[in-house]
């Protein structure tokens, strides 16, 4: 086996990769031609410029590629390469490309080795000719520059004949080469042929792997091949390269220590070549400079595995890498939306379903629905749940005409609404159990169960389904099936009816306390001004605009239509509410329908209150729901019982001409119907009597008085006046208290809520009457009884019959005169006002036998009884006189004294005295029958009133001198009373 | 390192090659948050969506799954036709749609409107056969017949699996009828685009050395089984998915488009060198008295990149890109007539192209590598020239990659720079790398001129490189 030379071929230092394609394409198309031999007995020398396919015949005498054999021509000055910057054997690159890029592993019968490997050898010949002329010029070769060497070829033409034997200059020359030892030395070439050529080894290794062609190259270090003979033969060294990788230059520190030039080497055709170290440039310069410049060489890597491999292994590289993240995405995501028990929040409420939108204020057909059920329930249909109305479906799906109500309905549906208040919710069996109905929600619910059709998903599953009912849970609890539209509609009606029941209250009990407690009129400025002071005290901490109300009440009553300024006059400033609900859809399509008309003869309230305790309209002759709304009403608040009383729709309210007992047995009035004129309490006495025992005692006076006593929870009672009476004691307490009145009424003593009386009057004439004094001493007994006042001063003018006188009305100062000795109120008397130290039970004596109650048949009675029958001043006695003087003088001396008196007849302090002097002196100058009618008490004493000095004087010794000293003792004790209160600073400022 | 490097740099070339494909998913995602689900392409079964995606996908880069006409041959170029052949293969797959839907629900609707998207694709394609067309008929036939039986296929197989669905109504069933009808519309897809012809020439003209012509199935099979598999273990392992995880199959239809249908390798770029002019740099002398030696001297340029201005003059430089893969390895069709090596450009800065991706292997066109031989001369400093030529590569920004170290600067006034900021094309320099936005200063005898690099359009026609006139030394070196 033995390498031959195949060409010559064309080969072009610029298109190299071209070049040994073509070179390739033409050996192996005779290979593939099986013209195999006609390569093998090439006899190619390599002589002749140009590329050489080296070929290797195998065992079977096949031809095997092993390299490239280039030799140089002439053109090699011209296009060969320039030097720098190469650092790799030059053309070995292209050379490689060619092979590689004709897919040697495939196309190409190379040398290749078991494992696929092919290392192919590249030879670089620089002839004679140009090495003789280069740097590098082998051994024993004169350096030829004379031009004719280049004359005589580029003169020689086709047509000369070549001739092989031409003498060749033949000379000796020394090369300088390295012995074994290291040394360098000269040696002689003599026996070598002329043809001395130049030559470059390079080696290459191609490595096609699965995937990867890999190639390298490297330049043969000179030396390789030398054998221990003066010229490797041609064989051996061939073989070596052949035979496996040789060593090529890689390293610089053993490229430094390589000489330049090896040893001569057998060429083809009986040539030599010497080993170079490096190559020429077209200079013929020896490049690189330093051997250590030298490097390996790489072919890019190429991607030989077939294109469907790609193709797949990107495919299932891609779809596992995709694959993984699509599947853990896709898991991640489904584990973080996997609702979790522990850790889930509550659920936001859901949305309105759109579909369920027609329930709302914007959908006519819902509004007529809910205005017709609204009405249905407030008119009594809550009584007969089972009976289908309005757009109600029965149970054969039968839908009910709906008749369309055109009133206003606000009040009806607050109405319906409140119902919770008094605890009365509809129920609809349903087995064992039950469903609890708001009424105001199931009204809306059941409207917009019958908009929708009847959905069996909100329908409300009872025993009795005569008629179909929704279940207003469905439409407001539930959280999947809430309808939001209608859940918010009711929210919004709620908070326009909690806002107007207020108000609508506050009127109420505006119209109950006028009623109830003193008179608007300007008749009387003390029942005025007894309703204005309890308004101040009522209306305490009482917000503006309820406070509006409930004047607005005291002023007008309840005659109110709709809720839109209610509680201002006329309407005509809406407040805060008529400003915020005013505008609320289904509030105004609640009240003022379609065809909306004002409901004639039924105000505001009582519409209100039918439909709140469930009063039919139309209600059958053989019905009787008495029962059924006192029960409801009695489960209301005060106010609304009072109202319903006051109305006549409640059987515990007052009848009329009704009255009650307070305090002190003062009898009240029950009103049993609406009068802001006032129909109640007309004094200050009487409305404490009303409120002392209801709060002291927890006694109810009435459940209208309950009402009043609650707004007046801030007002304290003026009476009693001073002292808190003494029921134990003399007189009565009633007495007692009549006392404290006339006391401070007449400006004797003064009451720490002085200010706060704004009865005095009336006060005082509830403690004294006029009324006749009965004949009969039962009847007397019982005189008196509701009236603060029993006591009875009998004085009379003239005799109608026998022993029977006729009784004249006593003046206020006279009762209250009697009433202040017998209690002994008078002041300025340590030792007794009472003429001869008698005790005032005495002198006044008691009403009847063992009765506390002043007025009886008391001394002071008994003497003017006595001293009047036969004639006037015919006592004699002292304590007699004293008696009726006391009287006498006292009523004088509160008519002077009256600070509440008008006109001339009230005085300063400084004219009590002598008023009282003239005021008796008048009296005096009275005559007898005149005396008689209008002093009945100073006529008993008639001749005595004036002091002695003035009359005439007086002696002791006279008949009537016990008689005389009883009256002025009576008027020292007077004067001296007066001369107090004129001179006591903490009575009364006047 | 080094093969965390390659994954990323893979992962990155994908990215960057399929980011057409990428931009259709992330659309689709976007636009399926605005689909309702009562809406067709909201179907519980997602095959609507999945056509929809396919059809976007087959606009985007359907083409022939064959190896297309002879190399040697130059189709015609019809912008009409290429439009309607795009639309054939966009419609194609939803009348396999209809057919599949007409036989599960047993719908002569769905079967009329099959045949009437039949119709359209027929139509479609016949408009556009004349985009693609060579002169070489080898064989006179006609196609009908393959075509006529290629469709008849497709129908049955989608109507088969169709009915399947109906008769076994099991989950699994249904799963893989779904993933077949996916496959059966990729194949679709990639057939209709190509013509009977195209194998007739490539069977004639045979292989190189003398082979018979294979027909490569695996484009086909790839095509076919491929996404069949991946849908159905997609629908195995996550069940049926909701609408709202429609992005899933959209996902997984986009990465078997991406592979089918790689995105198409460059033959060339076209490189423009724009001719610039400094703006300033100038060195202004601060004293009229002698400068030390640290201060700049009177006069002195130093050229900014940044402080350029294009003249109007351009040169166009057509530059190769090179694949790792060898040309006419995977095409090895035997050569109608004997081909002349193209001629060789003899630019001046050296052998230029584009090489693949030392990492991935991938063809990039982003770094012109230019091997500074001996034999072109840009680095000679033999001969007469040596003192006179002079030639530079000036980098204001570094990409990634390259050396941002500070290269330590001659002198005191001289600011810092990068050390692949400057590449000096000398006789130490073997290779030189060029990217969008260098600045090529060139001096020869004494007149200095800069050309900006701007890497244009990639050519993806061998017929368009051709016709490119190559760029000559003379284009650069006479200039001025």
């Amino acid at each position: 086996m033995s390498t031959l030379l195949y060409g010559p071929f064309p080969f072009d230092e610029q298109v190299v990769v071209a070049s040994a394609r073509a070179a390739l394409a033409v050996v192996t198309g005779l290979i593939r031609d099986g013209l195999s031999a006609d390569i093998l007995a090439s006899e190619a020398t390599g002589e002749e410029p140009g590329l050489y396919v080296t070929v290797l015949a195998d065992a079977k005498g096949n031809p095997l590629i092993s390299g490239f054999w280039i030799t140089f021509g002439s053109t090699y000055t011209d296009r060969g390469p320039a030097g720098p910057p190469d650092r790799q054997p030059p053309f070995a690159l292209k050379l490689l490309d060619a092979v590689t890029e004709e897919v040697w592993w495939k196309n190409l019968p190379v040398t290749k080795s078991k494992g696929g490997r092919w290392r192919p050898a590249l030879i670089f010949e620089w002839p004679q000719f140009l090495a003789s002329r280069s740097a590098l010029s082998p051994p024993g070769i004169p350096a030829n520059f004379s031009e004719d060497a280049f004359e005589e070829d580029q003169d020689a033409t086709w047509l000369d004949e070549v001739t092989s034997d031409l003498p060749l200059p033949v000379t000796e020359v020394e090369v300088e080469f390295e012995d074994e030892e290291g040394n360098f030395g000269t040696d002689e070439w003599d026996e070598l042929p002329l043809e001395r050529s130049l030559i470059m080894v390079v080696q290459g290794m191609l490595d096609k792997g699965t995937a990867i062609h890999r190639g390298t190259f490297g330049l043969v270090a000179p030396g390789t091949f030398q054998s221990g003979a003066r010229v490797t033969a041609l064989s051996d060294w061939f073989d070596v390269l052949g035979a496996g990788a040789v060593p090529t230059l890689h390293e610089e520190q053993e490229a430094n220590d390589v000489p330049r030039l090896g040893g001569p080497l057998e060429l083809p055709g009986g040539r030599v070549g010497f080993h170079a170290l490096g190559w020429l440039t077209k200079n013929l310069e020896s490049w690189p400079i330093r051997a250590s410049d030298i490097r390996r060489g790489t072919l890019n890597d190429r991607v030989v595995r077939s294109r469907w491999q790609g193709q797949l292994a990107t495919a299932v590289s891609s779809s596992i890498i995709v694959l993984t993240l699509v599947v853990s995405v896709a898991f991640a995501i489904r584990q973080a939306a996997t609702p979790r028990p522990e850790a889930s929040p509550e659920p936001p409420p859901s949305a309105a379903q759109p579909a369920m939108a027609q329930c709302s204020a914007e959908h006519t057909q819902f509004v007529e629905e809910f205005r017709c059920q609204v009405k249905a329930l407030a008119e009594g249909g809550s009584i007969a749940l089972q009976t289908p109305w309005c757009g109600d479906t029965t149970e054969e799906l039968v839908t009910n005409a709906r008749p369309l109500p055109s009133e206003d309905l606000q009040a009806a549906y607050c109405g319906l609404l409140d119902r919770t208040e008094q605890g009365w919710v509809g129920r609809f069996q349903a087995g064992e159990g039950s469903y609890e109905v708001d009424w105001a929600e199931f009204a809306a619910a059941q409207a917009c169960f019958n908009v929708l059709g009847v959905p069996y998903g909100y329908e409300m599953r009872q025993d009795d389904r005569r008629r179909r009912v929704a279940n207003p849970a469905s439409f407001f609890d539930d959280v999947s099936l809430r309808v939001e539209p209608l859940a918010q509609l009711v929210n919004d009606l709620e908070l326009a009816c909690d806002a107007y029941r207020d108000r609508m209250e506050a009127r109420v009990e505006g119209a109950v306390f006028a009623t109830h407690i003193g008179d608007a009129r300007g008749s009387s400025t003390a029942r005025k001004s007894l309703r204005e002071l309890a308004t101040d005290y009522a209306l305490v901490g009482v917000p503006d605009e309820l406070a509006q109300c409930f004047k607005e009440g005291m002023k007008n009553g309840l005659e109110v239509d709709e809720y839109y300024g209610m509680c201002t006059t006329g309407g005509s400033v809406p407040d805060s509410a008529d400003r915020e609900f005013g505008e609320l859809h289904i509030w105004q399509k609640l009240g003022k329908g379609p065809a909306y008309t004002s409901v004639a003869g039924r105000g505001l309230i009582e519409r209100y209150g039918t439909a709140r305790f469930g009063i039919p309209t139309d209600v059958p002759d053989d019905v009787d729901i008495t029962s059924f709304v006192d029960r409801q009403v009695s489960r209301a608040t005060e106010v609304w019982q009072c109202h319903m009383g006051m109305t006549g729709r409640y059987a515990a309210g007052a009848a009329p001409g009704e009255s009650a007992l307070g305090k002190w047995e003062v009898r009240l009035p029950l009103p049993s119907s609406y009068n802001v004129s006032g129909s109640g309490a007309r004094s200050q006495l009487q409305l404490d009597s009303a409120l002392i025992p209801m709060r002291d005692d927890g006694l109810s006076v009435g459940i209208c008085w309950d009402v009043v006593s609650k707004r007046l929870t801030q007002y304290t009672p003026v009476h009693p006046l001073l002292t808190v009476p003494d029921g134990n004691s003399w007189p009565s307490a009633e007495q007692q208290l009549c006392g404290q009145v006339c006391s401070a009424y007449y400006g004797i003593s003064k009451s720490s809520m002085d200010d706060q009386w704004t009865t005095p009057g009336g006060d005082l004439d509830l403690c004294v009457t006029g009324a006749r004094l009965p004949s009969s001493a039962s009847a007397r007994a019982g005189l008196g009884r509701g009236r603060l006042d029993q006591l009875r001063i009998p004085y009379y003018s003239e005799p109608v019959s026998g022993n029977r006188y006729r009784w004249l009305e006593p003046k206020l100062s006279d009762v209250c005169a009697f009433n202040l000795v017998a209690q002994n109120l008078i002041p300025g008397n340590p030792d007794g006002y009472i003429v001869g130290g008698r005790a005032p039970e005495e002198w006044a004596g008691r009403a009847s036998e063992g009765s506390t109650i002043a007025g009886g048949a008391g001394k002071a009675i008994q003497t003017v009884e006595s001293a009047l029958r036969p004639a006037i001043g015919s006592m004699s006695g002292r304590d007699a006189c004293g008696d009726a003087a006391t009287q006498c003088f006292t009523s004088l001396m509160l008519d002077v004294i009256n600070p509440r008196a008008e006109g001339d007849d009230r005085r300063q302090r400084y004219e009590f005295e002598s008023g009282w002097a003239s005021r008796v002196r008048s009296v005096a100058d009275l005559g007898e029958s005149e005396i008689r009618t209008r002093h009945p008490w100073c006529a008993a004493v008639y001749p005595y009133l004036l002091p002695p000095q003035a009359n005439g004087g007086s002696r002791d010794d006279d008949l009537d001198a016990p008689c005389r000293r009883g009256v002025e003792i009576a008027r020292t004790n007077a004067v001296q009373a007066i001369q107090f209160i004129a001179t006591d600073n903490t009575i009364v400022e006047r | 390192m080094t093969p965390i490097r390659r994954l990323r740099a893979a992962v990155l070339a994908q990215f960057q090659r399929n980011a057409d494909l990428i931009a259709v998913w992330v659309a689709l995602a976007v636009a399926q948050q605005q689909v309702p689900i009562t809406h067709f392409f909201g179907r519980e079964d997602l095959l609507p969506w999945v056509t929809l995606t396919l059809s976007i996908v087959a606009l985007i880069r359907g083409r022939a799954l064959g190896p297309g006409p002879h190399p040697m041959l130059t189709p015609r170029i019809d912008s009409l036709s290429w439009y309607m052949q795009k639309l054939s293969m966009a419609v194609a797959p939803w009348g396999l749609l209809l057919v599949y839907d007409a036989a599960r629900t047993l719908s002569l609707g769905m079967a009329g409107a099959a045949f009437g998207v039949g119709v359209l694709v027929l139509v479609c394609r016949i408009v556009g056969a004349s985009h693609g067309q060579t002169a070489w008929r080898p064989v006179r036939s006609t196609p009908w017949l393959q075509w006529t039986f290629g469709a008849g296929l497709f129908i049955g197989f989608s109507a088969a699996i169709g009915l399947a669905t109906t008769l076994i109504a099991l989950d699994p069933v249904r799963w893989v009828a779904q993933s077949m009808l996916l496959g059966a519309m990729f194949v679709s897809l990639g057939l209709i685009g190509g013509r009977v012809q195209h194998h007739q020439q490539r069977r004639v003209a045979g292989l190189k050395g003398g082979r018979a012509y294979r027909p490569a199935l695996f484009p086909l099979v790839l095509a076919g089984i491929g996404p069949t598999l991946g849908y159905a273990v997609v629908q195995f392992v996550l069940g049926d998915l909701p609408f709202t995880q429609a992005f899933v199959v959209s996902l997984l239809v986009i990465v078997w488009g991406a592979i089918v249908w790689p995105s198409p390798e460059p033959h060339a770029v076209a490189v423009m060198l724009y001719e610039v002019a400094p703006t300033g740099g100038r060195d202004v002398l601060a004293t009229q008295t002698a400068n030390p030696f640290d201060a700049p001297p009177e006069g002195a340029l130093r050229f900014n990149p940044l402080r350029s201005q294009r003249t109007r003059t351009g040169h166009p430089w057509l530059v190769p890109v090179v694949g790792s893969r060898i040309e006419g390895l995977d095409d090895p069709v035997a050569p109608l007539w004997p081909v002349r090596p193209p001629f060789r450009p003899s630019h001046t800065l050296g052998d230029a192209r584009f090489e693949p991706h030392p990492l991935t292997r991938e063809t990039q066109t982003e770094v012109l590598t230019l091997h500074l031989k001996s034999e072109t001369g840009a680095a000679d400093l033999s001969g007469g020239q040596v003192q006179t030529k002079r030639t530079l590569v000036l980098r204001a920004f570094i990409p990634p990659g390259f050396d941002s170290r500070q290269r330590k600067r001659t002198y005191t006034w001289e600011q810092k720079y990068a050390r692949d900021a400057v590449q000096v094309l000398d006789a130490t320099l073997e290779i030189c790398k060029l990217v969008d936005g260098d600045i090529i200063m060139m001096s020869q005898e004494g007149v200095a001129h800069a050309y900006e690099v701007e890497m244009c359009a990639p050519i993806y026609r061998a017929a368009d490189a051709f016709r490119f006139r190559p760029a000559q030394l003379e284009d650069y070196v006479e200039a001025g």
